[in-house]
């Protein structure tokens, strides 16, 4: 998986590449995160363009994600979802607890 | 800055040509150093040879009065001086002789051809206030005017005074004490020329033929070691691109090139030592690693044996066999994708004629996922049964599990409790793929509404029940994502609920375990016998009461 960032203010625009489905996937997108957070970035928008599957554990990453940055008292969305991705979002009600978007202006406009 | 690289054959041809360089910028040097010697050498004996004789006189002259007087001069410097050319200028710079009729004139007095008027190396006419002139004029003796170089050889020139032997009557009483003055110019004769023009060519003849013997030395000596160098180069590269390092080069001559072969045996039998010991070490290891590999195998075998107690342990989670009730008819099949799974399943006979149907896929899979079912597991059976509402049991499993596993540990299930006199069910589909109801009668589809999220992650999380009732030829077909998740070898395309509906519309007639079995060969079909990369669990409940 390869993970790139976009700083937008105080939010950055994380651009995912691949799928979130192999352990190293896992540690990477988890190493990221927690990098990002020691570094005092609160502010996230994961952009799933390029994100084709999540399976049950990239799921239990995302949450963990999750857990973290609600723990440090910031935001996260999600946007570009694919038509599987989004079902899965919604078979979990992980909608619920992050919010998501169809495009990114609407997601910076959101988390500012 | 690049550095450049040179061979030995190159290197001597520039040693050659420098030398050469050297050895023609000091033969120039030699050659002019001697002629300058022996120039030197001549001037100190006498000036030998005058290139031109020009006599100036203080008047203009009538020459036909001077004629036997320009003859007695003639004699009487001819003895020391070899006169080439003679002019006769006057003072007032205009030549004597203007035509060849006065010159021939001239020379028929003397009864010889003793002037021209062809002077080759013309001299400066001296004017007649020149102090030269009216020094020699006054002092009567004779005086050096210039010494300069032309060409490579040294001309001087010089004042000669004619002395005044009687009063010159043709000059009417003029008071001077010489007749006139000589200009004469001195240079080498032709002998000191020869002389220096053969010690130059001798000069030339020998360095040159030492200069040929030093580059031919040089050649062939650079020939001869190159040529064995790399006679030595094509025996090593030999040994290195054969890989024979027992084989050694040939040492011809007891000298540098020889002892350098030597040198290079030494270091050959060095490498074939330490191939040897690698050779040993490679073997050593190669044992280490046969040996590590059996004890690898027999731990593998023994988590393998585990792993298939395990398994055996698992799948007696699982139910046995299902309730016999009227009507109602069941089949599971449940695929773990290693030996152990993270699906569960259930079917279990409840107080006052109910029945719970259970069914959770745990995050990941392997070991860790049933180590989570095992929990969930054991808080349905030792709580679940006696509770009615399924929203109130995976409110339980929830929390037990949001405060015993990892963060990003959870479940998603789906837990029925169907009331068999009615009909009605009350369910929990939490974070899980809806059940789909296929009434076999009517032909309708209807999947269950998902009323929950993941289980045990949040552990404020709330789960509610929600209700269906089942109607006589209501097909119940509850299955874990595993199924519909799988994707087509190297491929995005995912085998997909449409698939499922498909064939159980398909197969409305068949027995549950037909269908299933219906339902398999098509998913094999799709993902190319590709081994599975997620637990697959289907469970089926046909409805007939």
């Amino acid at each position: 998986m390869k993970i790139t960032a976009r700083a937008f203010g105080e939010i950055k625009v994380v651009d995912l590449d691949g799928n979130l489905k192999t352990p190293s996937d896992m540690e990477e997108f988890t190493n990221f995160i927690d990098k990002e957070l020691e570094g005092n970035q609160k502010k996230f928008i994961l952009n799933f363009k390029l994100v084709h599957f999540i399976n049950s554990s990239g799921l239990g990453r995302l949450i963990l994600a999750l857990k973290k940055i609600t723990e440090k008292k910031g935001s996260l969305g999600v946007v570009n979802l694919n038509t599987d991705v989004d079902e899965l979002f919604t078979i979990t009600r992980i909608k619920e607890k992050i919010p998501v978007f169809t495009d990114e202006a609407a997601a910076l406009e959101h988390l500012k | 800055m690049k550095k450049m690289h040179l061979n030995i054959k190159t290197k001597v041809i520039i040693f050659l040509a420098l030398i050469s360089v050297a050895g023609v910028a000091s033969l120039v040097l030699m050659i002019n150093r001697t002629k300058h010697i022996l120039i030197q050498e001549f001037k100190r004996e006498e000036m030998k040879t005058v290139e031109n004789f020009i006599v100036g006189t203080l008047k203009p002259v009538m020459l036909s009065g001077h004629g036997n007087l320009m003859s007695s001069i003639m004699a009487s410097y001819e003895n020391q001086l070899g006169i080439k050319d003679l002019m006769i200028i006057r003072t007032n710079g205009v030549e004597a002789f203007l035509d060849d009729e006065t010159l021939n004139k001239v020379n028929k007095r003397l009864n010889q051809n003793r002037f021209t008027r062809d002077v080759k190396k013309p001299i400066q006419v001296l004017m007649q206030d020149d102090p030269s002139l009216i020094q020699v004029l006054t002092t009567g003796k004779r005086l050096i005017i210039s010494k300069g170089e032309e060409g490579d050889e040294q001309i001087t020139t010089m004042l000669l005074p004619i002395p005044l032997e009687e009063p010159c009557k043709a000059c009417h009483g003029d008071d001077h004490k010489i007749r006139g003055i000589l200009i004469a110019s001195f240079g080498l004769t032709d002998a000191g020329r020869n002389a220096i023009r053969e010690v130059s060519s001798l000069s030339i003849a020998s360095f040159s033929r030492l200069l040929l013997a030093l580059v031919l030395i040089f050649a062939y000596l650079s020939w001869a070691i190159t040529n064995r160098i790399s006679k030595m180069m094509g025996e090593v590269n030999n040994i290195i691109g054969s890989n024979r390092f027992d084989q050694r080069i040939t040492a011809e001559t007891d000298d540098e090139i020889g002892r350098l072969s030597i040198s290079f045996n030494h270091f050959i039998s060095s490498v074939e030592i330490y191939r040897e010991e690698e050779a040993h070490e490679k073997e050593r290891l190669e044992t280490a690693v046969l040996e590590k590999t059996k004890e690898l195998r027999e731990k593998n075998d023994f988590i393998e044996n585990d792993l298939k107690t395990a398994s055996r342990i698992q799948h007696k989670l699982m139910p046995e066999k299902f309730p016999e009730l009227p009507g109602v008819l069941f089949h599971a099949e449940y695929r773990p994708s290693l030996h152990i799974g993270g699906d569960y399943y259930d079917v279990f006979e409840m107080p006052n004629d109910h029945l719970g149907i259970f069914m959770a896929d745990a995050s990941g899979h392997g070991s860790s996922a049933a180590l989570l079912v095992s929990i969930v597991k054991a808080i349905v059976s030792t709580t679940g049964k006696d509770i009615s509402s399924p929203g109130y049991v995976v409110q339980i499993i929830n929390s037990t599990l949001a405060n015993l596993t990892p963060d990003d540990s959870y479940v998603t299930l789906f837990y029925g409790v169907i009331n068999l006199k009615t009909g009605k069910m009350l369910y929990s589909l939490a974070g899980h793929p809806s059940p789909i109801v296929h009434n076999r009668t009517s032909g309708s589809i209807e999947p269950l509404k998902t009323n929950g999220g993941l289980v045990g992650i949040f552990d404020f999380e709330k789960f509610d029940d929600s209700e269906y009732t089942l109607k006589s030829g209501d097909r119940l077909f509850i299955y874990t994502d595993g199924l519909i998740e799988a994707t087509v070898a190297k491929g995005r395309e995912q085998f997909g609920k449409e698939r499922v509906i498909k064939a159980l519309m398909e197969k409305k007639d068949e027995s549950p375990r037909n269908l299933t079995e219906h339902l398999h060969s098509s998913f094999v079909k799709f993902t190319g016998g590709e081994a599975l990369s997620d637990d697959i669990t289907i469970l089926l409940v046909d409805y007939d009461r």
